[in-house]
């Protein structure tokens, strides 16, 4: 028995067939199959033949397959406004960050360290140096504060850096408890981080952090050998330091206050698992695999050649899969970077990583101002400035206003270079919507904010993370997709 | 969907009548020493027989057999069947013209719902309350007259058709009418959205300003033709996902609701995803279990769709909603059906006059947290019910 005679069969709704294309980009992601992603990054993964068909029309596509490329919206019916209506709203989202403009102030509260880290991307200052001449002053921490309270974001974030951050506590301490008062006449939410090797932690340290809703963010390379060989300090202990410190972290202040990052180094390479396991083993649930960057003393020392993106690229590789292996034996740990990138595949949203960003993330997702009141456009730029580049230099807090800091030539026109849609080689790319443009990358490599992404190491890294996690997302056994779904942030 | 509590007393009979109207109301009292100058518009519902002096004055008088019905001259009274034994103070009864009781509101449930007109502009596959061509636009002048009676403390009401958008202006004042007299009352009302797609008629209802006003409204599939097939309306979906948008751009809130019935039960997960892709903003989402009643019964055998066999895709869509902060409910389902992962999502959601179970629940740890089945859905018992 069918429906009552006063009902249509399904026969009378067909999908339509008659489709008109939406603004996409395709990408082959293998032999056989393409990803196609429209402009707000909804993807699909489909065979090079469908790809043809859907083009060319040369043969009738499936009508699931046609459902599914209807409702991402990749094609439409020409005539309905929905999918346009769908499609803008979720591109305003993806950008609404823009509205707040800079949201991450970073303050290089020293340049002094106690470690002497081969690939230090700063040129740091060792501890006997003059702390007068290398430490940010009281009269520059309130020339900052000032800047800072400029931005119109209702949500603030101050990132202490270093050097060695702590070693200039009291400046820390001075801009906190001034950015507090602030705050509160100005209706702003503050939250504090401190980037650091935690060897100075004590207990007044502590004690001001927690009062504060502080987080550390500290670097940890891998196992006691791995991190000591990379991270070296008088005495050769800096693991045993962290670890402990670590521990006093989240007893003290709480188990979501502490994340760590590590920095790859050549040495890193054939040790993905050892150093997985040393996160596990500090009770970290998320880790951040980062390349080694070519700037500052990477460069100039030449560590940048050890190792190229290739290499790099297998050890992400390796290490991810035994991340998800970790985390099917019960343990949850997160991967940064992809959770990142999985958030703007699979939502509607950007977490508006700096180096993902179009228009470029420097100076709009983040600024940073050194010890001596130098504001760059991004942490990278601070570095290129330490080997002689100062292009992205800003401006001074002591000499310059925020309009003119914010108004500078330079950077101005680099944002306005930095639209991916308008560089060669992205602008037919199906993984712009994930990816961004790093015009300080590519100054510093290519002398060229745009670059050739040919040549480029960030277009190379980021295209094989993106087709990694893309056939992951297709091939995998239920268990890893929904390991990798669920780092998606909504 | 929504259902107007319309008994009829076939067992009872009357006693007495002289000045009931077509349009009287009563709410309804046990207080037999209750203010006389408010007695006429109240019923006096004795349960017990009258100790010492008749209480005068009442607008009715109801009655049960044991409650020895006295027969006093000039004055209404009844007596019902025992059937009428849930009638308690505060519940709100009409009789019709043709004396038959009806029970408009009851104080002890709730949601109570207004079946405010009969009228659609859809045809959906599965509809528990067919659709009539008629005009009756008597529905909803007797809840605009009723509305006055009903306790203030009512939780919730139900606004139910049919459409009840369809009735333009008057839906309007409806709203209006029980903000001003129910202003703590949450609102409930199904709607299948299309109305919506026009601003103007959202901007007078945002003008109401209720506070607590919810719009359900249904969204079967991902896919455009699977919707407008089971609603029987060509461009329907178009429609509802933007009357949707519209509603969110006025800042009313929206619950999606979506019926598993056999043609959209594979398409759970990618209408899960459609939703945290495009429609996050929603209040929540409720997935529902078929009421073999109305249409549904008539087109059982294409709609019809063992729970088990969608149990999966269910579990999939409902984590990933979960993942998007969507909150998400789950309607109409024995939780035997259920894993256990879901079983927090699920509400005991079937109106406690049309819940039944089966003999296996007898022996169920879990039946009285279980929502049972629809004593409507006659028959249709799904597979694998089992004692928990
Ligand atoms: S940089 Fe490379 S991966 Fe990124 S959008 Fe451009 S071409 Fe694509
Ligand atoms: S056996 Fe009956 S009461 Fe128990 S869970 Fe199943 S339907 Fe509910």
């Amino acid at each position: 028995m069918a429906l009552m005679k006063r009902f249509k069969s399904s026969d009378n709704f067909p999908v339509n067939s008659e489709y008109k294309l939406l603004p996409i980009r395709f990408t082959e992601l293998d032999n056989e199959r393409v990803v196609i992603t429209n402009m707000v990054g909804e993807h699909i993964v489909v065979s090079q033949d469908s790809l043809n068909s859907l083009i060319t029309r040369s043969k009738p596509l499936d009508d699931s397959l046609l459902a599914e490329l209807y409702s991402k919206h990749i094609i439409y019916d020409g005539v309905s406004q929905l999918p346009l209506k769908l499609s803008g709203l979720k591109y305003r989202t993806k950008i609404a960050r823009l509205k707040n403009f800079t949201a991450l102030h970073m303050v290089v509260t020293t340049l002094r360290c106690d470690y002497t880290c081969h690939y230090c991307q700063v040129s740091r200052q060792n501890l006997s140096s003059d702390n007068s001449q290398f430490d940010m002053t009281v009269e520059t921490a309130d020339k900052v504060l000032n800047l800072i309270f400029k931005s119109p974001a209702k949500a603030l974030k101050i990132e202490f850096q270093g050097g060695e951050s702590l070693l200039n506590f009291d400046v820390i301490k001075h801009i906190v408890l001034n950015a507090e008062i602030r705050a509160e006449t100005e209706g702003r939410n503050m939250q504090y981080v401190i980037a650091t090797n935690l060897s100075p932690l004590n207990d007044e340290i502590l004690e001001f952090c927690k009062l504060y809703r502080i987080y550390i963010s500290t670097s940890l390379d891998g196992p006691f050998k791995l991190h000591n060989r990379n991270r070296p300090r008088p005495g050769n202990n800096g693991h045993q330091l962290t670890v402990a410190a670590i521990d006093k972290v989240k007893s003290h202040i709480g188990i979501d206050h502490i994340s760590a990052l590590m920095t790859t180094s050549g040495r890193s390479l054939d040790f993905s698992k050892e150093i997985i396991d040393e996160y596990i083993k500090n009770g970290l649930h998320a880790i951040f695999l980062r390349p080694l960057s070519p700037y500052g003393f990477a460069v100039t020392k030449g560590h940048i050649n050890r190792y190229d993106t290739e290499k790099w690229l297998d050890f992400f590789k390796e290490s991810l899969s035994y991340i998800i292996e970790v985390n099917k034996q019960g343990y949850p740990l997160i991967e940064q970077y992809s959770s990142l990138i999985l958030t703007k595949i699979l939502t509607a949203r950007d977490l508006g990583y700096v180096d993902l960003q179009s228009p470029a993330g420097a100076m709009i997702s983040g600024i940073i101002y050194n010890y001596d009141g130098d504001v760059y456009a991004s942490d990278e730029a601070r570095m290129q400035a330490e080997i002689g580049h100062t292009e992205f230099r800003l401006g001074n807090v002591n000499e310059n206003t925020y309009e003119e800091i914010i108004g500078n030539e330079f950077m101005l026109d680099s944002i306005e270079k930095s639209f991916a849609i308008s560089s060669p080689q992205c602008t037919d790319c199906a993984f712009l919507p994930y990816c961004g443009s790093d015009p300080v990358y590519h100054l510093a490599t290519q002398n060229d904010v745009v670059g050739n992404k040919q040549l480029s190491g960030f277009c190379k890294k980021n295209i094989g993370i993106f087709k990694l996690l893309i056939t992951l997302l297709e091939d995998s056994d239920l268990h890893t997709k929904r390991i990798l779904k669920s780092w998606a942030r909504y | 969907m929504a259902h107007t509590i319309k008994l009829t007393n076939y067992n009872s009979r009357l006693i007495s009548v002289t000045n009931i109207k077509d349009t009287t109301f009563y709410r309804i009292t046990e207080n037999n020493s209750f203010p006389e100058s408010l007695r006429a518009n109240y019923a006096l519902l004795i349960k017990s027989p009258i100790k010492g002096e008749f209480p005068e004055g009442f607008g009715s008088y109801l009655y049960f057999e044991s409650s020895k019905p006295v027969l006093v001259e000039g004055v209404n009274s009844f007596v019902l069947a025992d059937d009428f034994d849930y009638l308690a103070t505060d519940d709100v009864i009409r009789f019709t013209s043709n004396l038959n009781l009806r029970v408009i509101y009851r104080r002890n449930v709730s949601p109570n719902y207004f079946m405010v007109t009969e009228q659609c502009n859809s045809f959906c596959l599965m509809c528990s309350q067919p659709p009539k061509v008629v005009n009756d636009l008597h529905l909803v002048e007797e809840y605009l007259d009723v509305i006055p009676l009903l306790h203030r403390d009512t939780p919730e009401i139900g606004i139910s058709g049919g459409e009840p958008t369809i009735l333009g202006q008057k839906f309007v004042e409806l709203l209006e009418r029980l903000y001003s007299y129910l202003p703590r009352t949450s609102l409930h009302v199904l709607s299948n959205g299309k109305s919506f797609v026009d601003t103007g008629f959202i901007a007078e209802i945002a003008k109401t300003k209720h506070s607590d006003l919810m719009f359900g409204i249904p969204l079967y599939s991902h896919i455009e033709q699977r919707h407008d097939y089971i609603v029987q309306d060509k461009g329907a979906f178009n429609k509802t996902v933007e009357g949707i948008l519209n509603l969110k751009q006025f800042n009313q809130k929206v619950e999606l609701r979506c019926v598993i019935q056999k043609p959209n039960s594979g398409d759970l997960v990618n209408l899960a995803k459609f939703i945290a892709r495009n429609l996050q903003f929603v209040d929540q989402v409720a997935f529902m279990g078929l009421e073999a009643t109305g249409f549904a019964k008539s087109n059982i055998e294409e709609l019809w769709v063992e729970p088990e066999n969608y149990m999966k895709e269910l579990e999939e869509a409902v984590w990933q909603l979960t993942k998007a902060h969507v909150k998400v409910k789950i309607f109409n389902h024995q939780l035997c059906l259920l894993p256990e992962s879901l079983w927090r999502f699920s509400v005991q959601s079937i109106s406690d006059w049309k819940t039944s179970y089966e003999n296996e629940c007898n022996i169920c740890s879990k039946k009285a947290v279980c929502g049972g089945f629809f004593s409507t859905s006659d028959g249709k018992i799904p597979n694998g019910i089992k004692a928990l």
